[in-house]
C-alpha cells in the first residue's frame, strides 16, 4: 500500500522518491570518501576567493591563515564546487519544472519584488559562509561527512542549523507559509 | 594534482545531479521544509546519512578512507550554527546548493552565492582576531 502511495506521489512532483535520491547520494558521498575524503562545499568557497586574491593582492593571500589552510583553485575542493554547478546545470536542462527567481512561498509574503528577494539571498549567503567557515564546515562539510563519522561537532551543529532555520522561516514567513503552495 | 581535479569534477557533478532531483536546490521546497510543511528533505538527508555512515564502515573495513574529526566547542560551534541558521532560513540555500541552484538558471542563488563569497573574505579577514573567542582554532575539512 505503501508502494502504491509512493507511485501515486511520483505523478504529482516531477522529484525522485527520497529512499532512492538517499542511496544514490550515500552512493556518491563513499565514493569520495575512498577516493578523496570526507567532501565538503564551503570550502571550496575559500578556494575561490584565495584563487581571485592571489591574482588581485598575492601578499594578503599570503598573510592570512584562513588562506595559508585551504588549497587554492586547482584543487579537488574547488572542482568540486564547479562540478556542482555542472550537475546543477544538466540537472535543470533534463527536468520538466521551469526555475523561478522567486520562489513561490517569497513571493507571497514580499511580492514579485526581485530587489528584495535579491538582496535576502545575498545576506543569507553572507551569513551561511560565515556561520560555516567559523564552525569548520557547512551542511555537507561539518553535517553530512561529520555525522556519518559520528563525530560530536557534526550532530551537534545539525542538530542547531535546523533549530534555527525552522524558527528564521516562521519569523520571515510568518502565516503566510502556511498555507498550501 | 589532475586526478584530483577530475575526481572532485565528477564527483561535484553526481552531487549536483542528484540534489536537484531531490529538490534541495529549490528554495520553496527548502522553506516548506523549515516550515515543517514537507518533509522530504529532511528525511533524505537523514537517510543518507545513515547509508553514508554505513558505506563508510565498509570502507573502513576494506582499506583505510581518510577521515577527518572536526573540533567541537560548545561556543563556537554553537554561535556558528545560529548563524548559519538565521542565513539558511533567510534564503533557503547552503553553500553547497546554492552553486547547483546556480547552475540550473536560479538568480537568486547566484546572489547567495556572491554573498557568500563575501562572507568567506570577511571571516578570512577576522580569521586570526576571532581565534581567542573561539576557544578552538577554527579548523576545516581541507
Amino acid at each position: 500500500m505503501w508502494r502504491i502511495k509512493m507511485t501515486e506521489r511520483n505523478k504529482k512532483t516531477p522529484y525522485w522518491n527520497w529512499i532512492s535520491a538517499a542511496l544514490a547520494l550515500a552512493g556518491v558521498i563513499v565514493f569520495i570518501f575512498a577516493t578523496f575524503g570526507p567532501p565538503a562545499s564551503s570550502s571550496g568557497f575559500v578556494s575561490t576567493v584565495k584563487g581571485f586574491l592571489q591574482i588581485v593582492a598575492p601578499g594578503y593571500a599570503e598573510s592570512k591563515e584562513h588562506y595559508r589552510m585551504i588549497p587554492g583553485p586547482g584543487s579537488w575542493l574547488m572542482a568540486f564546487v564547479l562540478g556542482m554547478a555542472i550537475g546543477g546545470f544538466l540537472a535543470g536542462r533534463t527536468f520538466k519544472m521551469p526555475v523561478r527567481d522567486v520562489p513561490e512561498v517569497w513571493e507571497k509574503r514580499f511580492g514579485p519584488s526581485k530587489i528584495r528577494r535579491y538582496s535576502a539571498a545575498f545576506i543569507g549567503g553572507f551569513l551561511i559562509l560565515f556561520g560555516s567557515r567559523l564552525a569548520g564546515g557547512c551542511t555537507l562539510g561539518l553535517f553530512i561527512s561529520g555525522s556519518t563519522q559520528l563525530v560530536i561537532s557534526g550532530l551537534y551543529f545539525g542538530a542547531v542549523i535546523f533549530g534555527v532555520a525552522m524558527l528564521t522561516s516562521r519569523i520571515v514567513y510568518g502565516k503566510t507559509g502556511k498555507e498550501e503552495t | 594534482m589532475i586526478t584530483d581535479i577530475w575526481l572532485g569534477l565528477f564527483s561535484g557533478i553526481a552531487f549536483g545531479f542528484i540534489i536537484q532531483r531531490i529538490g534541495a536546490t529549490n528554495p520553496n521546497k527548502m522553506a516548506r521544509a523549515h516550515l515543517m510543511e514537507d518533509p522530504e528533505i529532511p528525511r533524505f538527508m537523514v537517510l543518507t546519512v545513515a547509508f553514508s555512515a554505513l558505506g563508510l564502515l565498509g570502507l573502513q573495513a576494506t582499506g583505510e578512507p581518510r577521515t577527518v574529526i572536526l573540533p567541537t566547542s560548545i561556543l563556537a560551534t554553537g554561535i556558528a550554527a545560529i548563524i548559519f541558521g538565521i542565513g539558511w532560513g533567510l534564503t533557503g540555500y547552503c553553500p553547497g546548493t546554492c552553486w547547483a541552484a546556480a547552475g540550473e538558471g536560479r538568480m537568486d542563488a547566484v546572489f547567495t552565492l556572491l554573498g557568500g563569497l563575501v562572507g568567506t573574505a570577511v571571516f578570512a579577514q577576522l580569521h586570526e582576531v576571532l581565534i581567542p573567542f573561539c576557544i578552538f582554532r577554527p579548523a576545516s575539512v581541507p
